[in-house]
């Protein structure tokens, strides 16, 4: 028998011995070892079908018997279990029986298989693992040496290998390959087809990377490399497994949180990871640690969440935690909502509470912000769909919803319990060590991954498709979650703080003589006392400025605002730099305005850098009219909300989009088009039209539009009207300022006694 | 959230509509005076939702009343000041005199 120590890197079914399980040796290799692994399921339902889905079943290569398990709601049931000993058998005969008995209840049908197989060992993706090998390369033992929940697991030091075209395929078609590993960097011709597939093959073999990261890997990298290689005869398989070849996902359009998105077409590897950043949902935020970490807390593989949504691994979470208790996993959801009368549905349907921002800009504005709120809410109070809503004794009452929460632990906060005391733990950490700590970047993308996973668990109790849901527990979220914030408001204001603006888990604060956190110690621990939830002082902003509606200043609008840290730095919230669709050129325009306001700490002496921010605006105007900006700074990209034949009113995207299905590519909803407003009759050009672009007909009057409102949208609160920005701008007002004519606590009232008329 | 009820700018522009037989029986005036009540309304909306056992016209009213009374005692004070101010003043001018 051969021992093995090293991390547990990929497994999926092999036909004759039941699984191939990948492990990264601390020798450096990697190891492809096999294991007997059985698929088991349940089924219930009335017996006499039951009976009759034995007999059917006894032909079949599967082993069953009839046992009692766990339901979430209704505790101990009767059921069959069937257990197929290989899982590549399993897909099939469950299609094929589901098919015909339709009427029965099926329970651990759609769990991936690395999750059967971390909860049948208690083991993870990325586990740092102990095997026993025996005959050739059959493991009789795995056990975990390490778990999710350590802040600093020991990781296998990856090989990285990059490789992307010159320029995104479908803007134009790439000349050359940019390969990239370890300090090494090679430019190969797509001329050359031998010469690419040649040097790729001889990376596979020598430098053998775990990990290809890729841009347009899944929709284009891929498929093409594979037509160099049957057009010369080159063979050519990223595979680790020499055995497989590439692993294809269809492409899917879906909507999430109310958006539109899309995914193309994935390719996954046997043995090797493949992540293409393109086709990712919020790998961006993270990157390949962020996936990492996501992989080894949810138990999906880090190729597989890299490009899904954090969704999918929570479900994938609640899952591992059922199948470890003993909890039947239902194939399609079963409850729905507890039923309520109007005016318990009136006062339950609710979500975050908002208080509207007091306008202008304030000194020593600390935000106070509530670590995963609804998380550690479901955590504390024990929300969860089994625990909401139920008789029992011991259950203690929400009586504005009139329902009864369960004191018995909920699968929910099992489930998210070590994520929240883990992000609670590294967010103190990173306060702790701050931005100039060389860890900081690694704890932040570790902290960011796990953001994402505490953001969509309080969705998912909500979600009409969730496995363990109930909407019930997606109130009493929401509902603990308002009352927890307003009798921290209450604190607040016993403390002698203003507050100026509350936006579901953060209150914005603000009291002069408070200008450091250690102002903040007493307020936080006696919030922590009265909710029981973890809270901390995000910052404190030299000043912060909040921002009204466009149509009306006197209308604030919530979650807009602009912030300066004491480092320069800002926090920014709802302006045109952070919004998508913003053109470059735009966004970048705001930032310089910013910058310049960066220089001045004191928010009553920012109209002094006036001078400054409007010879930076007009040499940026005066670029955009003399054709001076380049066009890729331009390019506005906005998301199809819809199927191309569903629009009405084509909107620019979708005439863009129109554009681009004429000369024949492929369009769906959810895709992200880039375009350029023109003056021509449709009034934009598609920027991956194969045609040539005349920078002549760019609009530039809906760009100088463009740019004006983000410019005023960061000088309103300092008190600048729009009309006389227009003039300072675009008329023949010089700039002048009355002194005492701005004062930013009252600048909505402000009247235009110099330049009332001024309006272009 | 938010699927089988209005968040509360609705209501307040649901109200703003059933009254608008009485307002439109206002003179300008009064009805300039009547944007401003309402305008000042808006950024109550926390409260406005919050109150689940209110009707939103009783919650919108209670509001009013309450900003109504923000500018009179802000009236006030400044009064006081300027009372205050005025008799340091006229205290000065008896001293000379």
């Amino acid at each position: 028998m051969k021992k093995y120590t090293g991390w547990l890197f990929d497994l999926y079914p092999d036909p004759k011995h039941g699984l191939t399980v990948w492990l990264l040796g601390e020798d450096g290799k990697s190891h492809s070892f096999t294991q007997e692994f059985s698929i088991t399921f349940y089924v219930a339902g009335p017996f006499h079908r039951l009976r009759q889905l034995w007999k059917y079943l006894k032909e079949k290569p599967v082993v069953l018997s009839r046992t009692e398990r766990d339901d979430l709601y209704s505790g101990k049931t009767d059921v069959l279990e069937v257990q197929v000993p290989n899982p590549i058998a399993f897909d099939e005969l469950f299609k094929e029986i589901n098919q015909r008995f339709p009427d029965l209840s099926y329970y651990d049908v759609d769990i991936p298989l690395i999750l059967r197989y971390a909860a049948a060992f208690s083991v993870f993706p990325l586990a740092y693992c102990k095997v026993e090998v025996e005959q050739g390369w059959k493991i009789s033992s795995i056990t975990a040496l390490d778990t999710p929940w350590e802040l600093d697991p020991k990781l296998p030091n990856l090989r990285i290998l990059h490789i992307q075209p010159d320029i995104n395929p479908a803007h134009a078609t790439p000349q050359y390959l940019l390969v990239e590993f370890q300090q090494f960097k090679y430019r190969l011709s797509f001329e050359k087809p031998r010469e690419i597939l040649g040097v790729l093959n001889s990376l596979l073999m020598q430098y053998n990377p775990d990990v290809i990261l890729t841009s347009y890997g899944d929709t284009w990298l891929f498929t093409r490399l594979e037509e160099l290689s049957k057009e010369t005869g080159t063979l050519f398989n990223p595979n680790r497994d020499l055995s497989r070849s590439i692993r294809r996902k269809k492409e899917i359009s879906f909507h999430n949180y109310g958006q539109a998105h899309y995914r193309g077409e994935q390719v996954h590897l046997f043995g090797r990871w493949h992540i293409d950043d393109q086709n990712c949902m919020t790998f961006g935020d993270y990157g390949l640690m962020g996936a990492i970490e996501q992989a080894r807390v949810c138990g999906l593989p880090a190729q597989e969440i890299a490009r899904r949504s954090p969704g999918a691994g929570i479900a994938a979470m609640q899952a591992l935690t059922a199948l470890r208790r003993g909890i039947l996993v239902p194939y399609q959801q079963q409850k729905g909502e507890v039923s309520k009368t109007y005016d318990q549905l009136f006062v339950a349907d609710r979500g975050g509470l908002v208080f509207e921002p007091l306008l202008g800009i304030y000194p020593h504005v600390a935000i106070l912000d509530f670590i995963s709120m609804y998380p550690s809410i479901m955590v504390e109070y024990n929300i969860s769909p089994e625990t909401v809503a139920t008789d029992e004794e011991d259950s203690w009452l929400i009586p504005e919803l009139n329902v009864k929460v369960s004191s018995r632990e909920g699968l929910i906060p099992a489930t998210l319990k070590p994520m929240v005391h883990k992000r609670v733990a590294i967010k103190r950490l990173l306060k702790k060590i701050g931005k100039n700590d060389s860890r900081y970047v690694h704890y932040k993308a570790l902290a960011n991954a796990l953001k994402w996973l505490c953001v969509v668990a309080y969705g998912r109790l909500g979600f009409a498709n969730s496995t363990f849901g109930r909407i019930n527990s997606h109130e009493a979220v929401t509902h603990i979650g308002r009352k927890m914030i307003l009798r921290a408001k209450e604190i607040v204001e016993d403390h002698g703080f203003t507050v100026l603006h509350i936006y579901v888990d953060s209150l914005f604060i603000y009291r002069p003589e408070a200008t450091t956190e250690q102002d903040y110690q007493s307020l936080l621990n006696g919030i922590e006392h009265e909710t029981k939830l973890p809270i901390e002082v995000e910052e404190v902003y030299s000043w912060m400025a909040f921002v009204s509606a466009r149509h009306n200043s006197n209308i604030p609008v919530a979650n807009r605002f602009f912030g300066l840290q004491p480092d320069g730095e800002y926090k920014v919230r709802g302006l045109a730099l952070r919004r998508e669709d913003t053109p470059f050129f735009v966004a970048d325009t705001q930032q310089r305005v910013l910058q310049i306001l960066a220089i001045e700490k004191d928010p009553n002496q920012l109209h002094k850098l006036l001078p400054d921010v409007l010879s930076m605006v007009q040499e940026r105007l005066s670029a955009l009219s003399h054709q001076k900006i380049p066009l890729n700074e331009l390019i506005v990209t906005q998301t199809l909300s819809r199927e191309l034949d569903q629009y009405r009113v084509p909107s620019p995207v979708a005439r863009a989009a129109l554009q681009l299905q004429t000369v024949g590519k492929i369009i769906r909803m959810g895709q992200r088009i880039q375009f350029l407003y023109t003056t021509t009759e449709q009034g934009v050009h598609a920027w991956d039209l194969p045609d040539e672009f005349n920078p002549a007909l760019i609009d530039v009057s809906r760009y100088k539009e463009l740019l004006f409102r983000a410019v005023h949208e960061v000088l309103q609160p300092i008190g600048i009207p729009e009309n006389a920005l227009l003039g300072w701008l675009f008329g023949e007002a010089s700039y002048m300022l009355p002194t005492g004519w701005l004062d930013p606590t009252q600048f909505q009232k402000s009247e235009l006694p110099l330049f009332a008329n001024l309006l272009i | 959230m938010g699927r089988t009820l209005p968040p509360a700018s609705q209501l307040i522009l649901q109200q703003v509509d059933e009254i608008k037989p009485l307002y439109e029986a206002l003179r300008r005036s009064d009805q300039l005076i009547l944007d401003g009540i309402f305008e000042e309304i808006g950024p109550h909306r926390a409260a406005i939702s919050n109150a689940a056992n209110l009707l939103p016209l009783e919650a919108m009213l209670l509001l009013a009343l309450l900003e109504q009374h923000k500018k009179f005692f802000h009236k006030i004070d400044e009064l006081r000041g300027e009372l205050q101010r005025l008799q340091g003043e006229l205290e000065i001018l008896k001293s000379k005199s």
